[in-house]
């Protein structure tokens, strides 16, 4: 095998591996009335105080999204589970949390709420939602960088032999 | 309290009146946006590689759906004048492309966000209508003419913001063009310097299209 043949090679091999790797996540508001439409399989909600987000959240189970209100089973989490969920610390923890859906409460709302109950919450009280998701200007652009720094020095090794 | 200072607060608190009640609403679903009719744009390209030529476009684009759009694109390519020599040559003013394209914008998988970058897939049928210089048996250098049917099939990256009803489109496609003979025969030959009739040719075609939507 040529020598240039190995490099074109080569960088198949480096762009493809950039191709999958380079994309970004972070975090989104997503609308309220999309609650009730996304598919809810592989994800977890989380009911987070909106006044104070690091130390008081609760995980919900048995959701269901109806017109105008949300129902579930909440369950209060420990303050490292909610640090945890609440915290964003880069890049990698915001891919890992993909499939995480956080809803903010008014801090009224937060403030009645107890440990552990089934509870019915209005969609007014929901202060707003965010999501994790791909960051595709960033992730993209970042991409074509590398294509083009690979086309460019691949083309000066073919170039130069 | 100053009446001037009691004056500035109450025009701060009207001004930032509207601001504070739309914080209590919900942000805008993008799946239920109604995309324009139709985007009409003007734009300038340049080719880049295998040949080197510029051109300016005009594109009506379809939105099928806040995420997915399909367009038909004319692009004139202006006339190039190259030093008369042997080797040189240029493009005449009678060389243009009809394509068809589409684009899809990247969706946010749970909030519906529409991204402003896209890809999309792009197919060009032009005439490319060139000259090049040669020096003939007679020993007189003579500009030859020669026309070729082009076909280009892109893949497409790039961005369209969108500022009221002002569209900016930022596209990078990557293609192949290959180039038939009046008689259909794949033309394999390079007959200038400039490679206007080298099969199979790689290019980049950045381009940057101002439009109006309707």
């Amino acid at each position: 095998m040529r020598f240039t043949h190995k490099i074109i090679l080569l960088g198949g091999f480096f762009l493809m591996t950039c191709l999958f790797s380079c994309v970004y996540y972070q975090r989104y508001p997503m609308p309220k009335s999309r609650l009730a439409k996304v598919k809810r399989e592989n994800l977890a909600f989380y009911l987070i105080d909106a006044g104070h987000p690091l130390t008081r959240a609760w995980y919900v189970s048995e959701i269901d999204f109806q017109q105008d209100a949300m129902k579930g089973f909440v369950n209060r989490l420990s303050p490292s589970e909610t640090l945890e969920v609440s915290t964003l610390r880069n890049g990698r923890d915001a891919r890992q949390s993909k499939n995480e859906v956080l809803i903010y409460i008014s801090p009224k709302t937060a403030m009645a709420m107890g440990d552990t109950l089934t509870t019915r919450l209005p969609f007014e009280q929901i202060e707003r939602v965010e999501v994790h998701e791909p960051n595709f200007g960033k992730s993209v652009g970042i991409t074509l960088s590398w294509v083009a720094g690979a086309v460019f020095i691949g083309g000066a090794v073919i170039a130069e032999y | 309290m100053k009446k001037s200072t009691l004056f500035w607060a109450i025009c701060f608190g009207a001004l930032a009146f509207p601001l504070l009640t739309k914080a209590q609403q919900d942000i805008p679903d993008d799946s239920q946006i109604k995309p324009p009719a139709l985007i009409v744009g003007i734009g300038l390209s340049a080719q880049v590689f295998f040949p080197t030529m510029r051109a300016t476009s005009l594109t009506i684009e379809l939105p099928r759906s806040p995420y997915h759009r399909f367009g038909v694109g004319f692009h004139y390519y202006i006339r190039e004048f190259v030093n008369k020599s042997v080797g040189g040559g240029g493009i005449t003013g009678n060389t243009y492309e009809v394509g068809f394209y589409s684009k899809h914008f990247f969706k946010g998988r749970l909030s519906a966000r529409r991204s402003k970058v896209y890809w999309g897939l792009e197919m060009r049928l032009g005439q490319r209508d060139y000259y090049y210089e040669e020096v003939l048996f007679t020993g007189s250098l003579t500009s030859i003419r020669d026309r070729y049917t082009t076909v280009k099939i892109m893949g497409l990256a790039g961005a369209q913001f969108q500022m009221g009803r002002a569209v900016l489109d930022i596209g990078l496609p990557v293609g192949i063009e290959q180039t038939y003979g009046d008689d259909g025969a794949i033309n394999n030959f390079s007959y200038t310097k400039f490679d206007y009739s080298l099969r199979n040719k790689p290019f980049l075609l950045p381009t940057l299209t101002l439009g109006y939507s309707f």
